[in-house]
């Protein structure tokens, strides 16, 4: 009885040292990392079965096999251009992102450049592929959490409003108060600032 | 009496109706390029994918030979799948206000390039991609992934 249990043990390790060489043969998962149009690089943790290896430089990946094993590798830009060309043809457009200031500690009054970076923003717009505009409100550190994200959500539908008097459709615009929470000149808290006083429009 | 109670249940309905039409915002992304033959499956059926199309938290997304796809989603996370590839998206959330949420898919098959976005930077542990030998945890980055050989089997 026992023999038998041994030949069976020896017959499943044989079928998994075959399937193993098998998933090696294969070709492995790809990962490569790339760095944005300014040259930054970011980094990727890739985790496999058996093991785990950080990526970050340009160009720099991984090939990972069935069975988990994790290879290093380097590509260039050349050839991630040519293998991935396709791919990376696909890519939607980077969202774009414009500002639009407040007068004083006002929800409702816009700065008067306002009317030129709508401009702006409407040149963009016309190529744009089924455009979304998310348009995110912001209030300086002076003031309590719940009254700013009030006061933010206040400034993202006047945005709105004007916005939709310019002319873009209503239902292509999202509004959001973002509060305190992301400030664009960093402040102690309770300190008013006229540059964090402001939406921000993404076309997405 | 009774008359209040019709008036509560109006005022519930309509505040409901509100809700509805705010869902809009619960989709996962939308559509931006589209090259070839592109499906997008969900429970109740498949479609095909066209400029503005939306994508929702649970669908797969399926692309023919010689065809591409590109998908911005809510945080602005920019992913294009490549040909010959099965994505699912297995979780969406986002919170514009908080910037909290989640954002889970696999990559079953072909290849998908991801440019990260506001979920990522305010916490990456929230964004993770697979593939069917590996789970990535992604800092704030663009990467392409490539599933090696026939990738795993649709289901």
């Amino acid at each position: 009885m026992k023999a038998v249990i041994r030949l069976h043990r020896r017959a499943f390790a044989a079928v998994f040292v075959m399937l193993a060489f098998l998933a090696g043969c294969s070709t492995p998962d790809r990962i490569i990392l790339l760095p944005d149009p300014e040259g930054k690089v970011g980094a990727v943790i890739v985790r496999s079965a058996t093991g785990e290896q950080t990526i970050d430089k340009a160009y720099a990946g991984v090939g990972v096999t069935k069975g988990g094993a994790i290879e290093k590798t380097m590509d260039s830009q050349s050839s991630v251009q040519a293998r991935y060309a396709e791919l990376l043809a696909a890519r939607p457009p980077r969202p774009m992102t414009f500002t639009i200031f407040f007068l004083f500690d006002s929800a409702t009054e816009l700065a008067p450049e306002s009317s030129a970076t709508v401009k702006k923003l409407k040149a963009v717009l016309a190529t744009w592929p089924a455009p979304q505009l998310v348009v995110v409100g912001h209030t300086d550190l002076a003031g309590s959490q719940e009254f700013n994200d009030r006061l933010s959500m206040q400034r993202a539908e006047s945005v709105a409003a004007f916005l939709i008097k310019q002319g873009i459709p209503a239902r292509e615009i999202e509004t959001a108060g973002r509060g305190k929470r992301e400030p664009l000149v960093p402040t102690a808290d309770g300190v008013p600032n006229r540059m964090n006083r402001r939406a921000v429009i993404t076309i997405q | 009496m009774r008359l209040q109670a019709i008036k509560y249940a109006l005022i519930f309905a309509c505040g409901c109706m509100a809700v509805a039409d705010a869902l809009a915002v619960d989709t996962a992304g939308v559509v931006k390029t589209v090259k070839g033959t592109v499906e997008i499956e969900r429970a109740g059926g498949s479609s095909g994918a066209a400029i503005g199309s939306e994508v929702y938290g649970s669908d797969r997304i399926v692309t023919g030979p010689e065809s591409s796809v590109g998908i911005t989603l809510r945080d602005t996370t920019q992913l294009s799948a490549g040909a010959n590839t099965i994505l699912d998206l297995n979780k969406f959330a986002f919170n514009t206000t908080t910037h909290d949420g989640v954002l889970d898919a696999t990559i079953k098959r072909g290849s998908l390039a991801v440019i990260s976005g506001k979920l990522a930077k305010a916490n990456p542990d929230a964004v993770r991609f697979s593939t069917p030998t590996t789970t990535l945890g992604v800092r704030g980055t663009e990467f392409i992934i490539e599933v090696g050989g026939n990738g795993e089997s649709a289901r």
